[in-house]
This record gives C-alpha cells, structure tokens and sequence, in this order.
C-alpha cells in the first residue's frame, strides 16, 4: 500500500519536524478513533475473544466448566466417533453448497451484468427490479420461499402440476433428495443483485474502443468473452468471488433456520448449523466454538487461494 | 468502377444530421484523407465504412460488392483507433496475432506474419512488451503493426496522430507516407488508406486526395495541391493552408475593361481575374469576399502609387521567412510572409501589394470561389 | 444465420436483450408477486389446490393486515381456526416501530462516528492505519453465529438483555466497519483543496468536517447511510435471539417467531412478511441512485 511505501522512505532519514508531526498525527486520529474501536472492542472483539476461550475449555450440562482442556475440543471433532461422522458430514455438505452457490451466483451475475450494462429503454426498470431480493430483509426471503415450497399447498408445488410436470405435490423442504439445492435455489435468487452490480461496474470499464477493435479483428463472441472480457475484469471478478464465498459460507444459516432447520435428518446439517445447534440447543459451548474457529480458518483458506491463484500473474505481469 | 463507392450516405443521430448524403469514390491504392474541423462528421463517415455505425440510408459499396449491410468483420477492412484500442492484458505480440488467431491460421503462420509485421514498423523488439509499458510513439506502432498483419482491403485510420506530440507527429507522417508507397510498390499487396484527421499540414502531406468534409458533406474532394491552389469554397480556402489565408470583404466593379476591387475605403487593380469573376457573375458589380495567401502579398515602400498603406503590427520570425501581421487605418487586418533580411519594424507604414494572379474571388452569399 | 448482417445482427440483439430483460424480471419479481398475493388472499383460498395464482374478487380479503393492526379478527371473517391467528400477530405493528428506532439510531450513529473515522483513514498517515483498517474490515468475515453465544451471556452481564439499546450496539459494531470502509474509499476520491483551503482560513478539523467536507461528501454519506440502515433493518438472527419481549422485539425478529410457530396462518404470515419487507424496499427505490452507485463504485478498495 502506498502507506507503507510512504513509511519505509520516512524511516531512515526523518527529520525531527516529519518524526514530530507523525505523532501528533497519530495520537490525534487514535483520539478520534476511539468511539468506533469501542463499539467493536465490546461488541466484537470481547465476544470473539470469549468464543475463540470457550473453544478450548470443557463443558458439562450446558456450562462451560472454565478448565482448559487444550485441543480437546478439535480433536474430538475430527475424531470421536460420536462427533466426527457428523462434523463430515456438514463439512461436505458447506463445500457442496458453497461451491454450488458461488458458481451459480456469479455465473448468473455475469448475465445479467452484461444485460444491465446495456443501453436500453428498461434499463432502469430492470436495475431498480434487481434492487428487491437485495432489499428484502433475509428472514422475509425465507419465509417466502418457504411458502413458495410448501409440501401441501406451495405454489410452486401449485405451478408444477398444472405444467403437467408431476402427478402430485413433492415434498420439498423435508426432503433429503431436494432439500439442500430448495435453499440453493432461495439463497442464490437474493444474492444474485449485489454481485450484477459489482460485476457491471468492473464491466463498464472496458472501453468500447476495445470491443470494437475486436470486432475487426474477427473475434467471436466467445472468444471476446474469454480472451478480453474476462481478463479484463479480473480484479473485480476476484473480488466477487471472495465476497460471495464469505457470504456462501455464512448467509444461508437465514434459510436454514426458518426452512428447514438443518434437516431431513442431516440433509441440510450445513457448518453455521452444526455450530448453532451445538451451541444453543445443545449447549456445548465449546465444541461449538471450536467448529467456529475451524469454519473461520476454512474462510481464510479461500480467501487465499483465491488471492495467490487470481493475483501473482497479474501482478507480474504489471511490473 | 472505382474501389471504394459511398453513395449519398446519411447518418441521422437525435438531435443532428451528422453526415448528408456523402458521395465519395476511391481508387485502389489511394491515400484518401478526410479532412475537416470537429465534428464534421468525418469519424461518424470513416465508421459507417468500417461498419462499426450504420447509415440512416445510402450505400458502401467496395470492390464492386455491397456491404452496406455486411457486419464489420466481414469486411476486409483494418482500423487504427483514435485511442488506439490496444489490448491492454495483451503483448505486442499477442495484440498483433489476435486477428490471425480468430480466422484460425497455423502457428508457424502467425509467427512468421507477426514478425514480418513488427519489422515494417521496427518495433520487433517491443513483441514481449504489454501496452503500458510502451510510449506513444511505440503504442502507435502497435497499432499499425495490427492492422498490416493483415492484408486488409482497406486500411481506416481514425486521427492517429491526434495522441502525439508535435515532433513525434512529424516524423510519423513521413513514416505513414513511405508505408504507403511502399505497400503500393508491388501489385500484389495493394495498399488504399482512409485516414481521418482535422489537421491540414497531415492532410496535405499525405494525401494523394483530400476530401474537405465540412456539416457531413463533401465540399471539395481533390489532391492537396488543388485544394492549395484552387480553394472551391470560403471554407476550404480558410481551412487549407497555414498560415491561413487573408479574407477580405469588399466589391467588385469594373469599367472600360478594368476593374477594381474596392474596400474599406481602398482601391486595388485586379487585372484579368477580376475582369473574368464580373463576368461570371454577370453584373457590372459585385459584392465578393477576396482571398489571397500571405506569401503572395508583397511590401514596399509607400511611395508606390499602386500599393495600399498599412501599418505592421508585428513581425513574428520563423525562421525562414518573417510573418507580418498588419493593420489599415480602417482597421483591415492582413497577413504577409516576408523575407527577414529585408528590414521592416513594427509600426511602419508600408505600402502593401496584392499580386492579381494569386487573388481568389469569392462568393459573398455563397462562399463558393468564382473562378473555380 | 442473421450473423451475416448488422441489420440482422441488431435485430438478434434486441430480441436477446428484449428476452433477457423478461426473464430477470420474472426471476426477481415472481416470489414477491407470490407473496404479496398470497397476503390479499382469504386463508380458506390459501388452502386450495391447484393455488389461486392471481387475485380475483372472491379471494380477495384485507383480513390479514387489518388483523395486524387491530388485533381484532374481523366479523365473518373466512379464518378457519381462530387459533391460527395466533397473538403474536398483534405484535407486527409495535414491531415496526421498534425496528425503525434502532434502524435510525445506527444508522446515525453509523455517520456520527462512521464519517470523522473515514476521513481520517483517507487522509492521514499514522502508526498502524493499515493494520488497524484490515482489522476493521476482517470483522466483516465474522461468522455471526460464533458471537452469539458470548453475546448473549454478554448482553445479559450488560443488563442489555432484551432491550433496544442492546441491538443498537451490536448493530453499530456491526455496521460501522463498513460504512468506513465506504466513507475512506470516497473520501480518496474527493479532492482535498477544499479542505487544505478551510485549514488556510484557519477552521479547526472538526469544523472543516462538518463545513467544508460534509456538503461535499453528501452522496457517499447518502450511500453509507443507506447501506447502514437497511443492514439494521434486515438482521434478525441476533435479534431473535437477544429479545424476548415486545417492548424491543424488531419486525424481523416477530416475523421469525410467526413463521416458526406451530400451526400458521398462511395468509397472516405473508401479509407480516410483506409489511416486513415494505419499508426497506421502500427506502430502496427512493433511493435506488444512491445504493446503485454504492453498489458499483467499490473498485480498487481491498
């Protein structure tokens, strides 16, 4: 960042005017900062801090018992024959769903990114439309779509049927089979707004110039896409991936929890789940907090790889 | 049949005629240069040959087919863009091949071509570089290199100068200038360029036919030399030519066989010029515009009894010849080209000459020069 | 096929974009149509099959909503067990009051301490500003459910349990990374002149904040804003969890309870979504503009 280039070249030969002055600026932004980094000191910090604890503490009818108990807790995850199989389980099903969701929403975006970077009479309509499943608070969403899937008078059982597509009502949300892709379907129909924008934004930066050149040069409209378009846009579409990752991992315990609240049986047992139910139905604080930690670092670990596997090319290649 | 056909091609945009039914014939081979001020409708023609805009109506025909309709690709022609459009994730070497790649040709193929390309415009060292990292001059190159690989029907080059700074620009007229003939050398690589540019010093050094477009129309399509000598119109005159042309409003009128141009309260034998643009006209007077070139008005002393007295605001130096700006007591304002040995200082009355062969008559409600 | 020419080309790409638009339209527009038609319709039609996909007349009822505000379940009305419409429906109207409270407190507070903290990270260098930046914005990684549990026992040690003023905090520390990370990202953005001249008229930081920037700064603490808002608004997970009583329960927090309650009413709980869904949707086509260009303009922020 610039900032540090800026601190690297005032480093060896500051003046006592530039030392001074860093300071003082220092100190007053610090004054200035204070009331935001209160806020998130009590209402994020501490609670992290206690959570991240209470991972490596024991716990016993639903108290932790405050005896450290070191990697107890992770161990027993990955290992206990009472714990593991399901831990497995909702770990697979998270990759599952993510993947799955994270492809289909930017696949998606890409669409309507290029619909919505168009010059046409309904543009406007169509964006401010777009604006809706992004608007529409997450538990309104859910309640809706869990309507739409109602097993006995759904529409969208409703609308099937009359298509001549199935005899008779399915049953959705309590089905192992669907289940899991119903609240794929609910979660990607909200996300696909806020990454069409992102994605038109980083669109409309390529000249038009560009295109046309293309053009001329006999390119088709695939290979456009790929070979100009993609790259082009390769920092935004980095970020969009990343952004909907975190948002994939996270965002969908909305769904789960008024549609299906992580069954049949495990079907839908994502990790937000998991963690919820360890947590508060059965209160084991720490093995909840645990499976926490180890959702948070497999957050980390996409974000990197995302990062290494988009950037080092580009970045050698600017040089 | 000539190569490049426009026939009365319009472009209509909300708001503005931007070209109005433009007739143009190319021949194989040619340098054609459009010439005109901002928004003349120049680039909008150039595209709607290219394809890239589509006519409101009117016809582009080429080598005898009718592409009008015909997608841009299709139509064998190669574009410099005004900003150049390079790739900018690209190499040099990939911005050039990316055209061969698209219409499928062979590795060793593209190579080759690619390699020939960049050596016509000596940037072979550059084919590893991306855009950013070249100057404009080179980033010019590039572009040119783009369009050569190919051996295009038409080569349309939309201001590509524009970027450039002054001595860059120099050296790459007489650059385009040499890739022309030497393209054109053999039959078999026959190279007809279209180029677009609002500066006249590139028209006329490239051209081999300049066509002064000026509201979406054509108003005088001839090579440089013509348009230098025989301006068809006020514009064309003022337009062509630097240091610009003088203007001077006044009236013709003639008796016994000679006539006078009258101005301000001055009075200048025309000799036969004058005595034909009556004629022409058809009046006994007129009310004309005069139009005569710096380099042909001649100073000298006052005493003369042909010359007109006017005093010389500045003398600017360039070098060779001094420009001479001058003013009458009637506040006619002139322009001369002077040799700068001879010793003129400002505020000096001087006696100026109009040299009768080299004045132009033009019409005061038409603009168009009479005795072209 | 009509590749072979631009008229043909032009043609194709109308019909392209013509069926595009529709079908997002379509896509984005259909559960709301669903939903809100559902709240119009009386709770008997609600149970057929095949569904009643549009409102006619005899299917038509206002029943639900006057229920959620009155509280009185109407006079011949076509409910089928009057135990559907269960209490908790009465609770939708006072819920929205709480909602829209705590929504504008943080949002305020988001700007109150949102905008002096982003103009600071925009325009001075000092020890740990990067660092203390990438802090901020990593809270936004945060799995919310593993600060449930340590907020919860938190809230209730604050005597913060089950009150307004409980979600306001966790709202704010939730929202004010954002909203300086929107603010900076603006703010470099903004030419500094203006403020460089007022410190040369001699105006402290403070006023130059609020009399030189802050006119200036109006859209992207137009965006900021409305982001913060509308994050308040639509959380309900800690809400749910961190309220009991109607005296601090926000409109999505009565909504979850209603949608998980035992036997429904289908009708009820539709009209309530809607009524949920209504105010932010609202504040979102007013201001469209300015959430669309928050929307696009987080380019080169990371």
């Amino acid at each position: 960042m610039q900032t540090a280039l800026l601190k690297e070249q005032l480093k060896p030969e500051q003046s006592n005017y530039e030392a001074k002055r860093f300071r003082q600026t220092t100190a007053f932004a610090y004054k200035m900062l204070l009331p935001s980094l209160l806020f998130i000191v009590v209402f994020i910090a501490f609670p992290m801090f206690y959570s991240v604890s209470l991972a490596f503490q024991g716990f016993k009818y639903g108290v932790p018992t405050g005896e450290f108990v070191g990697l107890q807790n992770f161990i027993d995850i990955f290992t206990k024959p009472t714990v593991a199989p399901g831990f497995y389980n909702s770990l697979g099903l998270t990759m599952q769903f993510t993947v799955a969701a994270v492809a289909a929403v930017i696949v998606i975006s890409m669409g309507v990114a290029f619909l919505i970077n168009e010059n046409f009479k309904g543009n406007s309509l169509i964006k401010v439309a777009l604006l809706l499943p992004y608007a529409i608070p997450g538990i309104a969403s859910a309640v809706t779509w869990d309507w739409i899937y109602d097993a006995n008078l759904g529409v969208l059982n409703g609308l099937l049927v009359k298509l001549g597509i199935i005899e008779s009502y399915l049953t959705i949300l309590s089905n192992e089979k669907f289940a899991l892709w119903a609240i794929w379907f609910a979660y990607v129909w909200k996300m696909v707004p806020y990454s069409s924008f992102l994605l038109s934004a980083g669109l409309s930066t390529i000249p038009s110039s560009v295109y046309e050149a293309a053009r001329m040069d006999r390119s088709s409209v695939a290979r456009t896409f790929f070979k100009i378009t993609l790259p082009l846009i390769l920092p935004v579409l980095q970020l969009a991936l990343v952004v909907q990752t975190i948002f994939a991992l996270l965002l969908h315990f909305g769904l789960i929890f008024v549609m299906t609240g992580g069954g049949p049986g495990d079907a839908t047992r994502t990790l937000p789940w998991l963690i919820y139910q360890e947590s508060f139905t059965f209160t084991r604080f720490g093995r909840g907090s645990a499976m926490a930690i180890i959702m948070s670092v497999i957050m980390i670990a996409f974000i990197y790889i995302y990062l290494v596997l988009l950037n080092p090319e580009r970045q050698k290649a600017q040089r | 049949m000539s190569y490049l056909n426009l026939e009365k091609i319009t472009k209509n945009f909300p708001g503005c005629k931007a070209v109005d039914e433009l007739d143009l014939e190319v021949e194989q081979g040619e340098f054609i240069v459009l010439l005109g001020p901002s928004g003349c409708g120049k680039t909008t023609t150039l595209r709607i040959i290219a394809g890239l805009e589509i006519q409101s109506s009117g016809k582009v025909i080429l080598d005898g087919k009718d592409v009008s309709d015909t997608p841009p690709e299709r139509r064998d022609m190669a574009m410099v863009f005004q900003n150049l459009a390079l790739y900018p994730h690209m190499t040099v070497y990939q911005n050039i091949a990316f055209y061969l790649q698209n219409i499928h040709t062979s590795k060793d193929d593209i190579d080759r071509r690619v390699r020939q390309s960049a050596r016509r415009v000596e940037i072979e060292e550059l084919l590893e570089r991306k855009p950013n990292q070249l100057s404009g001059g080179q980033r010019q190159r590039v572009a040119l290199a783009r369009a050569l690989v190919r051996s295009p029907k038409l080569f349309l080059l939309d201001e590509p100068l524009a970027a450039l700074d002054a001595k860059l620009r120099a050296g790459m007229r007489s650059e385009f200038k040499l890739l022309h003939r030497s393209l054109n050398e053999q039959e078999s690589s026959m190279g007809t360029f279209i180029y677009v540019t609002h500066d006249q010093i590139e028209a006329m050094t490239l051209g081999t036919r300049v066509a002064v477009i000026y509201k979406g129309k054509v108003v005088q399509f001839s090579p440089p030399k013509e348009l230098y000598k025989t301006p068809k119109n006020l514009f064309v005159a003022a337009f062509v030519g630097s240091p610009e042309m003088n203007l001077i409003e006044g009236s013709l009128s003639g008796s016994n066989g000679s006539t006078n141009f009258e101005f301000q309260g001055m009075s200048f034998k025309t000799g036969t010029r004058g005595v034909e643009t009556l004629q022409r006209i058809g009046q006994e007077a007129g009310e004309v515009v005069l139009g005569i070139r710096p380099e042909a008005v001649t100073l000298g002393s006052t005493t003369n009894l042909d010359s007109l007295p006017f005093e010389i605001l500045t003398i600017e130096p360039f070098g060779q010849t001094n420009f001479v700006r001058l003013r009458s007591e009637s506040r006619v304002s002139i322009t001369c080209l002077v040799n700068p040995d001879l010793s003129f200082k400002e505020g000096e009355i001087v006696g100026v000459n109009f040299n009768p062969d080299c004045v132009h008559y033009f019409n005061k409600q038409t603009g168009e020069n009479v005795l072209a | 096929m009509l590749n072979n020419s631009i008229s043909g080309r032009l043609r194709l790409k109308k019909l392209v974009i013509i069926l595009a638009s529709v079908a997002v339209l379509f896509y984005v527009l259909a559960p709301i149509y669903w939903i809100v038609v559902s709240s119009f319709q009386k709770e008997d039609a609600l149970n057929d099959k095949p569904p009643h996909f549009f409102p006619t007349a005899d299917v038509f009822t206002l029943d639900h909503y006057s229920f959620l505000f009155t509280g009185e379940v109407p006079e011949g009305s076509t409910i089928m067990i009057q135990a559907q419409y269960t209490m908790s429906g009465t609770l939708v109207y006072p819920s929205i009051i709480n909602s829209l409270i705590i929504a504008l407190a943080v949002t305020v507070i988001n700007i109150v301490i949102g905008f002096p903290t982003g103009h600071i990270f925009s325009r001075f260098r000092f020890w740990g500003d990067s660092k203390l930046f990438g802090v901020l914005v990593a809270t936004r990684l945060l799995p919310s459910i593993s600060i449930l549990v340590p907020m919860f026992i938190l809230m209730q040690k604050l005597n913060l349990y089950d009150t307004k003023l409980g979600l306001i905090g966790i709202y704010s520390a939730i929202t004010i990374p954002f909203t300086i990370w929107i603010l900076r990202s603006y703010f470099k953005n903004l030419p500094i002149e203006y403020e460089e001249a007022a410190r040369m008229d001699g105006c402290s930081y403070l006023r130059s904040l609020v009399k030189v920037v802050l006119p200036i700064a109006k859209p992207g603490v137009a965006a900021a804003a409305i982001f913060a808002f509308m994050t308040a608004y639509g959380e309900f997970i800690f809400a749910t969890v961190l309220t009991r009583t109607i005296a601090s329960r926000t409109q999505t927090a009565v909504l979850a309870s209603l949608a998980s309650g035992l036997s429904v009413s289908h009708g009820m709980v539709s009209a309530a979504s809607v009524l949920a869904i209504l105010p932010p949707v609202l504040i979102a086509v007013i201001f469209r503009k300015q959430i669309i260009d928050g929307l696009t303009s987080k380019l080169g922020a990371s």
